[in-house]
């Protein structure tokens, strides 16, 4: 109890309370204008918070990034573009109801159901991560190895595409992890003589550069072509809204659950939770055919989904230090830096800053219901911010973000080289976010596999000695045998139907 | 730009195999079984093993070698994009000698014009932004940005 009013008061203190303000309408602001994403707002978001106390930091990350994922759906809403890509599921449905003249009731069933869907994400997290914790205190190097294998095989085979183009992300990412200090010897890998090297490439250098600096290179060629409608005078949002949401209640359930579960599954995010909901929703529903005409069944539940899942992804965050989606990824660069190792242990000596994280969660997705509304009003002037004015200083904050972490140029050209790298990546259809997980997660993951083989003296089969190890490795492997197998059978198939 | 399938893979197998041949030279291990050389040796190995079954799938399919993207074709597109990068790599290259607060002018000035503001705008825009960051990082969170040409004029005026 002593720990909950010491969290209380951490949060009610007029910094932080203005922190979360600012860092609200900093996401609202980013959210809506269209190319801007909910993982940009957090990556331009991080080299603030690097002056800033814990709780403070922590709460403008949360506050920013559920912010944005609302605000994405004004400009799909009104525009048929989508603000971030967690929108772009259901931009057709809103922007159907919209032309239909309920505009106001679309995005004020987004306005609710986001935060709502915030609210269930929380509480599961509040329920879940620490019983979590408590059981995985009692994992070695060898869980932990087999956990971040896992995460990491999740992120690259099943959350994309194309599971070829994934591991080949990943394996950049966890390539860029080994760069410096060797944990062992000490030796400096791919340093180059250089001292900052070295120290590895920089986590926060390198997402400022791989979502924003990405980010502004794929937008620049449309600066000056984009053409959009004129936004109407927005009325009253909460009317009608008690009726479909009555009406739709299994469908906003549906989306929590759905959000929060693929939240927490490491490298699937809110945009993924979206999409997956809109495809439940349309499958489960009574009346399919009138999915696309404006119908609010869908909307109802992805806009649920998405900021379920913003919440659902801190759960791996917290308890394994393995991120959920790429914002969480970001939030584990930030603990790290500010000397909190994410893990079961961060439960135990840091009881105090969790309980105040999860009060900034209830506070940030209630303060949607009037921040949000306030931007909807606004969404006029918000969504025509002119991009060929913002892009030039979006760079100059990129920079000076980048520089500042270690107040050297280093940061500066790691950010340049990985943007244009993840740049590259995305024209090729190559996913960035298995590339992230694996930077962030390199480290872990062979200090684990070393410090595992130094007590098993170098025999791989004591990787599997502890059962719960040896269950999480037969998951791991089954993941990647399990697809071969498929093509195997399928290629077999039809040989043998014609024989 | 987009390449295909069977290039793509060659130039990851390419990276890889430079990778690989990196790691070999770091030191063997001492007291151990494995070496800071193992994980980089091991992953570079399945990347360029990654980058095999791409390009042999790729070979399977007819794809131009290289595909440029719409906005190549189109003058002022191409030059939006471009000076993207190239405005990143002036601030490196400027910073240093020339200082934070005139880099960022020349920054935001000339690539707000090639985006097509308006000069005085532009000039507007340069002289706020810099003005702000340069107040909220250097005197609010002590950041050392360089000061470059304006140093003589910092440092000596208030002593003089």
């Amino acid at each position: 109890m002593e720990v909950l009013s010491n969290a209380f008061s951490l949060v009610m203190a007029p910094e932080v309370l203005g922190v979360i303000v600012a860092a609200a309408l900093f996401g609202l602001l980013v959210g809506a204008i269209p190319g801007l994403t909910a993982t940009m707002a957090t990556a331009l978001l991080v080299p603030v918070t690097f002056f800033m106390e814990p709780v403070p930091a922590i709460g403008a990350i949360v506050t920013a990034s559920a912010m944005a994922i609302f605000a994405g759906d004004i400009p799909a809403t009104l525009l048929r573009i989508p603000g971030t890509p967690s929108s772009a599921a259901y931009t057709d449905e809103a922007y159907a109801m919209a032309r239909s003249g309920r505009a106001e009731l679309a995005l004020g069933i987004a306005l609710v159901c986001s935060a709502l869907g915030g609210l269930f994400g929380t509480i599961v997290l509040v329920l879940v991560a620490p019983t979590l914790a408590e059981f995985a205190l009692n994992f070695t190097s060898l869980e932990y190895f087999w956990l971040a294998c896992l995460g990491l095989s999740c992120a690259a085979l099943v959350t994309t595409g194309s599971p070829l183009r994934g591991v080949i992300s990943l394996l950049v990412g966890l390539l860029l992890a080994t760069v410096g200090e060797d944990i062992m010897s000490g030796y400096p890998r791919f340093a180059f003589g250089n001292s900052e090297l070295a120290g590895g490439v920089g986590l926060i250098p390198a997402m400022i550069g791989m979502f924003a600096i990405s980010e502004l290179i794929r937008t620049a060629a449309s600066i000056g072509y984009e053409e959009h409608g004129r936004i109407e005078r927005i009325g009253g949002v909460f009317k009608g809204l008690g009726t479909v949401l009555k009406r739709y209640w299994r469908n906003m359930f549906r989306g929590w659950a759905t959000g929060t579960l693929i939240g927490a599954l490491p490298g699937a995010g809110a945009g993924m939770a979206a999409w997956v909901s809109m495809a439940f929703a349309r499958k489960f529903s009574r009346e399919p055919e009138k999915f696309g005409t404006g119908h609010a069944e869908g909307l109802v539940e992805a806009t649920s989904a998405n900021n379920a899942g913003l919440s659902g992804a801190w759960v791996p965050a917290l308890v394994f230090g393995i991120p959920g989606d790429t914002i969480t990824a970001i939030v584990i660069g930030v603990l790290y830096m500010k000397g909190m190792t994410p893990g079961p242990t961060i439960f135990l000596h840091a009881a105090e800053l969790l309980y105040a994280l999860f009060i900034i969660f209830f506070i940030a997705n209630l303060a949607m219901l009037v921040l949000g509304w306030g931007a909807i009003r606004a969404a006029r002037h918000i969504v025509e911010v002119p991009r060929e004015m913002l892009s030039p200083v979006i760079l100059l904050f990129c920079i000076v973000g980048a520089f500042a972490i270690n107040a050297s140029l280093m940061g500066v050209m790691v950010m340049l080289v990985l943007g244009l790298v993840a740049w590259l990546m995305e024209e090729n259809d190559i996913p960035v976010a298995p590339a992230i997980l694996g930077l962030v997660l390199g480290r872990m993951l062979e200090e684990n596999f070393l410090v595992s083989m130094l007590k098993a003296r170098g025999d791989l089969s004591g990787l599997f000695d502890r059962p719960l190890a040896a269950l999480l490795g037969t998951l791991t492997l089954a993941l990647w045998i399990m697809p071969l197998l498929v093509r195997g059978w399928r290629m077999y198939r039809p040989h043998h139907a014609r024989g | 730009m987009r390449l295909s399938d069977t290039l793509l893979g060659v130039v990851i197998i390419l990276f890889a195999g430079v990778v690989y041949f990196a790691s070999s030279t770091f030191p063997a291990p001492v007291l151990q079984d494995f070496g800071p050389g193992f994980f980089p040796q091991l992953l570079s190995g399945l990347l360029a093993a990654a980058g095999l079954v791409m390009t042999i799938g790729g070979l399977r399919r007819q794809m131009p070698a290289v595909a440029l993207a719409d906005w190549w074709q189109d003058r002022r597109r191409r030059r939006n994009v471009l000076i993207v990068p190239v405005a990143g790599v002036f601030y490196v290259v400027a910073s240093p000698w020339l200082g934070f607060v005139p880099s960022a002018l020349l920054l935001v000035f000339t690539m707000s014009v090639v985006f097509g503001v308006s000069v005085a705008r532009a000039a507007l825009l340069a002289i706020a932004s810099a003005a702000i960051m340069h107040l909220a990082f250097v005197e609010f969170l002590a950041v050392p940005l360089p000061w470059g040409l304006l140093e003589p004029l910092v440092f000596s005026g208030g002593a003089g």
